[in-house]
């Protein structure tokens, strides 16, 4: 998938970016990677970039202890709920 | 920050009952709902999934031994409740993915950005702690095509590794990869027009 040929395109740059967070890149990938990486800012911000969404989504992912107002059960689901439980 | 009043986060640790059912609703109701909401961005089904897992509590109650917070002991029923519809969803195992046209039209034919990252001014670490974040990135899970919203909440939210995640959703490596690519792309695309370049 990652012609070294093709790698320095952003769109294969993002690609491999991408699956280096998921898996282990061949050698030859991370290098090609970390060569365009060197040479093109865009992609270096979408390297970062990626790194923030994953550090937002890990505390979108920690259970909520408190309230938020903007979300929660509605009246009646929780009504419905409790006969349920009865 | 937390409110032990309205959501008792925590049970004594020497409490070997859980607490009595008729408060389960109102004590927990919240917390259940919005972990489910932030993974399955449908109010009747996250409804559903709650209360499937106040259901399947109230059945195993039982086994509640003390040693968690019960509300604790409940995310953990509600995770598998979560996975399990996830896995309903994938009941028919993918054999190849089709074309991703958002996440195509982010290059040109030369595979030059069209409309070139911008420099996020938050760094990882804020992000980690920011609380205007979370509604944004939440509204752009919740434009993900399922697939790809599945792939990365299991993935990053619920922090499993790649091969778990492959085995609940039935795929292969390469199509989790793909599926994880393009939805890293869609999500850095659309946080970008909400602005949060400008977030500190």
């Amino acid at each position: 998938m990652f012609n070294p040929l093709h790698i320095f395109s952003c769109r294969a740059a993002a690609e491999a970016a991408a699956r280096k967070r998921d898996a282990k890149l061949p050698l030859g990938n991370r290098i090609t990677l970390a060569m365009h990486l060197a040479i093109c800012s865009m992609c270096r911000y979408m390297n970062s970039q990626f790194e923030i969404i994953e550090a937002a989504l890990r505390k979108l992912g920690r259970p909520p202890e408190s309230g938020n107002a903007n979300q929660s059960l509605s009246a009646e689901a929780r009504e419905r709920l409790k006969s349920c439980l009865k | 920050m937390t409110n032990p009043s309205a959501e008792p986060a925590t049970t004594p640790a020497s409490s070997v009952s859980p607490p009595p059912v008729d408060t389960w609703v109102d004590a927990y109701g919240g917390i259940l709902f919005r972990y489910t909401i932030s993974r399955v961005p449908d109010h009747n089904i996250a409804e559903d999934i709650v209360q499937e897992t106040l259901v399947a509590a109230l059945a195993a109650q039982g086994k509640f031994n003390g040693q968690c917070a019960f509300s604790t002991w409940l995310v953990g029923i509600l995770k598998h409740k979560v996975v399990d519809y996830f896995r309903a969803q994938h009941r028919q195992p993918a054999a190849s993915l089709d074309d991703d046209k958002v996440v195509e039209s982010m290059f040109n034919n030369m595979g030059h950005w069209r409309n070139a990252p911008k420099r996020w001014h938050m760094t990882a670490e804020q992000a980690a702690e920011s609380a205007e974040l979370s509604p944004l990135i939440q509204a752009c899970l919740e434009a993900l095509p399922p697939m790809q919203r599945e792939a990365i909440v299991m993935r990053l939210m619920d922090d499993q590794a790649a091969d778990e995640v492959c085995k609940t959703l039935q795929l292969s490596a390469t199509n989790l990869y793909v599926l994880l690519h393009r939805a890293r792309l869609r999500l850095r695309n659309c946080l970008e027009k909400k602005g949060v370049d400008q977030l500190e």
